[in-house]
């Protein structure tokens, strides 16, 4: 998703929130989305996987100065600002019950199915996971 | 002998008869004894009266009796009658027949309406008789007969079929004799010929309409119109019908879909322009946070679709309108496009049509009506109405329309006469519902002459504005001429585009470098500019030459009249200077002298052409006249003229005599308040261009000033600088193109166009890319997004639909992906300057709003870095904030792997012009809030790289800056 | 076989081939987001593209004397795109415009990333593959 303004960017982002019931592995996490190991598209998920999981951070050690210069000093400030409501309710909740929270940012520079996931909106969600990245920022 | 007495006798007779059909006859030479028979056959005629059911009884072989209303036999057919059964009962039978239909139903007065096989059937074997007699073509006799015996009204479909057939091959023919039209050398234009498909067809493109509706797919739009809850898009099925089209059912179905298309692009559109704001109002509230989110999507593809749907009504609206306007400049192929179209789609298609020229009309504009009858049937007809009937019911019984091409508007003489003729013609024509219109016409003359035509049938009208090839299909041409004139050459740069873009000035090229009928291929190596002066004069040598090689194989005299040749042009150039009229030099007032070799040259065909005009006196015949072919050939030789006849032979007061007459006025405005506009007249631009070169070439410094203060010298003047040779090119001239580009948009994408092909700077030393960066680099934001912006702006897809612009453009993303393929290809170091030239584009987005230059910049960072350190560097002190933003960015990327010369400076510079922005050329707030985060990192990179005021003015600016979220984000975006 | 040229591109394919055998082909869980995903590809590059060889049967065949001067002067290709065309004369040849549809980004993934088009070359051909053993 790209904002337009006078000035031209080429530097979108989305912000993503991955929520899990236990600590997330990359496989499980490709399994999620639906790709297995047999299919064509594989090394191109693999790929944004690795990247993914490289990049993304635990809630928990949220840093104000990692992508916000400072503009947030606690994650859940950050979070009530950048994601829906719904969202932000989501979250509340799943900090309350313990699990997993994980954090991070998609951009149009990216591996090209990474920058995908940042141009294209998505929200997955099943029993175990909670995956949503339809938020935009710069 | 026989033969000849058999010519003289005919001769006689034809004239006693006043018969076409005799006089056919007596021209086909038959033999006297073949003629005997057919004499005596002739003789017994008058009994086989033949009846024309209208109204008059006719005999075929004596002039038609004119008759009073429906009184139908006069006293001596009925004699002829009463002679009649004794020879062939039957007609008697028939006479009876129709004399009652005829007597009790007015209205039923057409003959083919009614029991033509057995009229057919008795012609048909007296045709037979005859054909097996005197061994005439049978078929054409049959028509010959048939329209004889049942009055001039009279034609057999097929008849008529074949002679459009035959009239359109034969103007093919004399457009390929001339070779205006050359078949091996015609690539087509794709959009403008599929519209014409369905203008002219609508009864089989009616399917192609339906195919291409079936093959639209909406999935995409519609799965995120599902996510957010709103109703499906779709339009197959929904339009009513799968009928076949034909002229009954073409007015409510096709209103009725149109109206469809209509609301369907409306509703696209609707959903295309929704505000973010309104959103509310248009999905459930539980949707409305994920509508937020995702309606970017939604935009684009209904946008996208939005597009495909307008191309498709656009071929809706070409079936159900009635007239087409194809306009372009001279020599970019108006004629050609409707020989390949009369060739290849109507002839191969069967549909009827005519097609002539605009000048074949002229010496008719009375009775244009009467002239299109002599064009459209071989027949003649008491009444316009009649004629008409015939077509209408040729036309309906295949489903058909009839179509009427006119082409070359601007060739008539008298274009101000002519253009009201043509407007009641069409006007008269387009009552028949049955009958469709293509007119082709310069765009100039379109303009001053013709511009009634467009506001008048405006809504039946389809305007095709440009026969411009892509460049793919400019490739196949350029290829195709080099192979047909057997040329080999590698045209690059100013060449490449000059000629491409002008095919009459690749045919004079081709002409002149080439030659059709040699077995061995020219060589002409790498060719990156034409020098249209020394094109023309080569041109004109080559021309006399192969004029004097084929007449002296020919006749073997006539050793030396290469310089008659030339005097007798300028003879022609003289008269036309004289009478200052630059178009129809009449051939009585050349000098008898001169009369062979122009006429030699006439029978060349590509220098100069005959045409035949109205004399202005009323007792005057038509007159004989001269023209060039090509304009600025014209141009060249009549400033050659002027500077080598007139002003070096010291006539200087005729020479500035002419100067100055190469204006026109205009006057403006009321009675009370009018104002007199002065502007260059038709030949100026071409003359003014030529004679500047001239001088400058030959260091005529004298001759300079005396054009200097001609008010059409700085209309002309970049256009001259562009083509004239780099070592004529003063610093002036540089001045003059700088200054040039503030003017407007229509002058700075010329100029961007012209230096972009000098952009090899060893060539052209003087006038380059260079000189563009320098004037890119003193341009503020505001200033750039009226004289850069426009010209690489991305229009609509569908090159149809693309906007109408006064000014040359050039997509960004066509242009990237120009710069990507060929980055990819490994360019050479000396190559790879080029890529400076996409710093000055970073500002510029795409369809998508991002910059694709930026993207391609990157790629080039990425494999020359070095280059690219010098190149952003070199460009820091450009004015656009937005593009030294990026310029920043890059080089602060950079310099964590590589060194940046003057990198300190550089930023400081940049905080600087932050600091001081002019808040009127700039949204200030919006400005720091891209810039902060650059200074901080910057600040971060290197702690002593500001000064401690710097620092200040960033600490104060955090407080300011807010790191939005979307929906701030959003708001501006509705901004 | 998809062929990418420009903003333009071919898929060479069997005259039978069909959504499913695609989505046979991508290998993506029922019901997940990488069958989303393959589906959209899949509506991306079939979504809005022209038969050739049934739009000259149906429409040009009375102008042009045969298939490839349709392909060369009626859709302007050139020499190299018709000799792959006429080589593949019992298959089906799709002609698209990228995104066309409307699917801007999935089509500029596709278009811009030459081992994306490899992948779904991989795709097509597998489905062919599939094909011809049984």
């Amino acid at each position: 998703m790209k904002i337009r303004t006078d000035f031209v960017t080429n530097s979108s982002s989305t912000n993503f929130i991955i929520i899990s019931s236990e600590e997330l592995q990359q496989d499980q996490f490709a399994k999620f989305l639906g790709f297995t190991k047999k299919s064509p598209f594989w090394k191109h998920i693999e790929e944004a996987i690795y990247e993914l999981f490289r990049d993304m951070s635990e809630a928990g050690d949220f840093t104000s100065d990692r992508y916000y210069s400072n503009a947030y000093t606690e994650f859940e400030d950050f979070s009530k600002k950048t994601f829906s409501e719904e969202t932000y309710k989501k979250i509340l909740k799943a900090r309350k019950e313990g699990k997993k929270i994980y954090y991070g940012r998609f951009r149009s520079e990216d591996p090209k199915f990474l920058s995908f996931f940042c141009t294209d909106s998505i929200l997955i969600e099943n029993d175990d996971i909670y995956f949503d990245a339809i938020e935009c920022g710069w | 002998m026989w033969i000849q007495i058999a010519i003289i006798i005919l001769g006689f007779l034809a004239s006693r008869y006043s018969n076409k059909f005799l006089d056919q006859l007596a021209k086909k030479s038959l033999s006297y004894n073949l003629f005997s028979k057919v004499k005596s056959w002739a003789k017994k005629l008058p009994s086989v009266a033949c009846l024309n059911p209208g109204s008059i009884f006719i005999n075929p072989f004596e002039p038609i009796q004119s008759c009073d209303g429906l009184s139908i036999i006069t006293i001596k057919q009925q004699i002829y009658r009463a002679k009649l059964p004794s020879q062939m009962d039957w007609f008697n039978a028939l006479i009876e027949r129709y004399k009652y239909i005829i007597e009790t139903n007015p209205d039923t007065q057409k003959f083919y309406k009614l029991d033509r096989p057995e009229a057919e059937q008795f012609l048909n074997s007296l045709a037979t008789n005859l054909h097996e007699t005197c061994l005439r073509d049978e078929k054409l006799l049959k028509t010959d007969l048939i329209s004889r015996f049942y009055g001039c009204n009279f034609i057999t479909h097929e008849a008529l079929e074949k002679h459009l057939i035959e009239f359109n091959k034969r103007q093919i023919a004399s457009h390929k004799k001339t070779a205006k039209y050359i078949p091996d050398i015609f690539v087509e234009n794709h959009d403008a010929k599929e519209i014409c498909r369905f203008f002219l067809y609508p009864r089989f493109f009616w399917g192609k309409f339906l195919w291409n509706i079936k093959k639209l797919n909406f999935s995409f739009l519609n799965h995120l119109l599902k996510l957010v809850g709103i109703d499906e898009f779709n339009i197959n099925g929904r339009l009513g019908t799968n009928d076949e089209y034909s002229f009954s059912n073409s007015g409510e179905t096709v209103d009725s879909i149109n109206k469809t298309l209509t609301d369907k692009v409306e509703c696209l559109e609707k959903l295309r322009n929704e505000k973010l704001d309104n959103l509310k109002t248009v999905v459930k509230p539980d949707r409305l946070e994920l509508a937020r989110e995702i309606w970017y999507h939604i935009r684009s593809a209904a946008y996208r679709n939005s597009c495909n749907l307008l191309e498709i009504q656009k071929q809706l609206d070409a079936i159900t309108k009635r007239l087409v306007l194809i306009t372009s400049r001279a020599g970019r192929g108006k004629t050609n496009f409707l020989c390949d179209l009369v060739d290849n789609v109507i002839a191969k298609r069967g549909i009827p049509a005519v097609f002539f020229n605009a000048k074949e009309m002229e010496h008719n504009s009375e009775n244009l009506i009467a002239f299109l009858h002599k064009k459209i049937l071989p027949i003649t007809f008491e009444t316009p109405q009649e004629c008409f009937d015939v077509i209408r019911a040729f036309c309906q019984k295949e489903n058909h329309y009839f179509t009427i091409i006119i082409d070359a508007l601007n060739e008539v003489n008298n274009t101000a006469l002519f253009s009201s003729k043509l407007e009641e013609f069409i006007s008269d024509l387009l009552k028949h519902d049955y009958i469709k219109i293509i007119l082709s016409c310069r765009t100039e003359y379109i303009e001053y002459r013709f511009n009634n035509l467009k506001s008048q049938f405006e809504g039946t009208l389809v305007s095709i504005e440009n026969l411009e090839l892509s460049d793919c299909d400019k490739d196949t041409m350029l290829e195709k001429y080099k192979i047909f004139f057997n040329i080999s050459a590698n045209f690059y740069g100013n060449a490449y585009y000059t000629l491409t873009g002008d095919p009459l000035m690749l045919r004079f090229y081709c002409e002149t470098y080439g030659d059709p009928s040699c077995d061995t291929v020219k060589d002409l190596g790498a060719v990156g500019h034409v020098d249209k002066t020394d094109l023309f004069h080569n041109y004109l040598d080559s021309k006399i030459e192969s004029i004097v090689l084929s007449d002296r194989q020919g006749s073997g005299v006539n050793v030396g009249f290469r310089k008659q040749f030339i005097d007798a042009l300028m003879n022609v150039i003289s008269s036309m200077i004289d009478n200052k009229c630059y178009g129809n030099v009449r051939i009585d007032n050349i000098d008898a002298a001169h009369l062979r070799s122009i006429n030699r040259l006439l029978r060349e065909g590509m220098l100069l052409r005959k045409d035949i005009i109205k004399g202005t006196n009323p007792l005057d015949d038509c007159l004989d006249v001269l023209n060039f072919t090509y304009d600025e050939f014209r141009d060249y030789l009549i400033a050659n003229y002027l500077i080598h006849e007139i002003w070096k032979k010291d006539q200087k007061d005729k020479f500035a005599e002419f100067v100055d007459s190469l204006v026109e006025t205009k006057e403006l405005g009321t009675v009370s308040e009018s104002r007199v506009v002065y502007y260059p007249s038709v030949i100026a631009e071409g003359v003014g261009r030529f004679i500047i070169q001239i001088a400058k070439q030959n260091k005529l410094d004298d001759l300079e000033s005396e054009y200097k203060t001609a008010i059409w010298y700085e209309q002309v003047r970049l256009d001259a600088i562009f083509t004239l040779d780099e070592n004529y090119i003063s610093e002036e001239d540089i001045h003059y193109v700088k200054d040039s580009f503030m003017s407007g948009v229509d002058v700075s994408s010329i100029i961007i166009w012209e230096l972009w092909h000098r952009k090899n700077s060893e060539q052209f030393t003087k006038l380059n890319m260079e000189i563009l960066y320098s004037v890119l680099r003193d341009l503020t934001a505001k200033q750039y997004s009226t004289l850069v912006n426009p010209v690489f702006e991305n229009y609509m897809s569908g090159r149809a639909y693309a906007r109408r612009k006064n000014h040359f453009t050039w997509e960004i993303d066509k242009l990237s992906r120009m710069f990507s393929n060929f980055l990819s290809k490994k360019p050479k170091q000396q190559d790879i300057k080029i890529f400076e030239f996409l710093i000055f584009l970073f500002s510029i987005p795409s369809r998508n709003y991002h910059s694709p230059a930026l993207d391609v910049y990157d790629e080039f960072i990425a494999d020359y870095p070095e280059v690219a350190i010098e190149q952003l560097v070199a460009n820091y002190k450009i004015k656009h904030l937005n593009i030294l933003l990026h310029i920043v960015k890059k080089l602060m990327k950079l310099k964590t792997k590589y060194d940046i010369p003057d990198f300190k400076e550089i930023v400081q510079y940049v905080i600087n012009k932050v600091i001081d922005v002019d808040e009127n050329e700039y949204n200030k707030e919006h400005l720091i809030r891209v810039y902060y985060p650059v200074f901080v990192e910057l600040n971060e990179l290197d702690d002593s790289i500001f000064t401690k005021e710097q620092k200040t003015f960033i600490d104060n600016l955090k407080s300011k800056v807010v790191i939005l979220d979307f929906k701030t984000l959003h708001s501006m975006d509705e901004a | 076989m998809l062929i990418s040229f420009g903003e333009t591109y071919l898929l060479v394919i069997d005259e039978k081939y069909s959504r499913e055998d695609f989505l046979d082909s991508f290998k993506a869980e029922s019901g997940s987001w990488g069958e989303f995903f393959a589906n959209r590809l899949f509506s991306c590059l079939f979504g809005n593209t022209t038969n050739l060889q049934e739009e000259y049967e149906l429409f040009y065949k009375e102008e042009y004397a045969d298939f490839s001067i349709f392909l060369e002067k009626y859709h302007g290709f050139n020499e190299e795109v018709i000799t792959i065309i006429t080589e593949h004369s019992g298959s089906m040849i799709l002609y698209g415009n990228y995104g066309s549809e409307g699917d801007y980004d999935t089509s500029q993934l596709i278009e811009y990333n030459e081992d994306v088009i490899e992948s779904i070359n991989e795709i097509l051909t597998q489905g062919a593959k599939d094909e011809n053993q049984n």
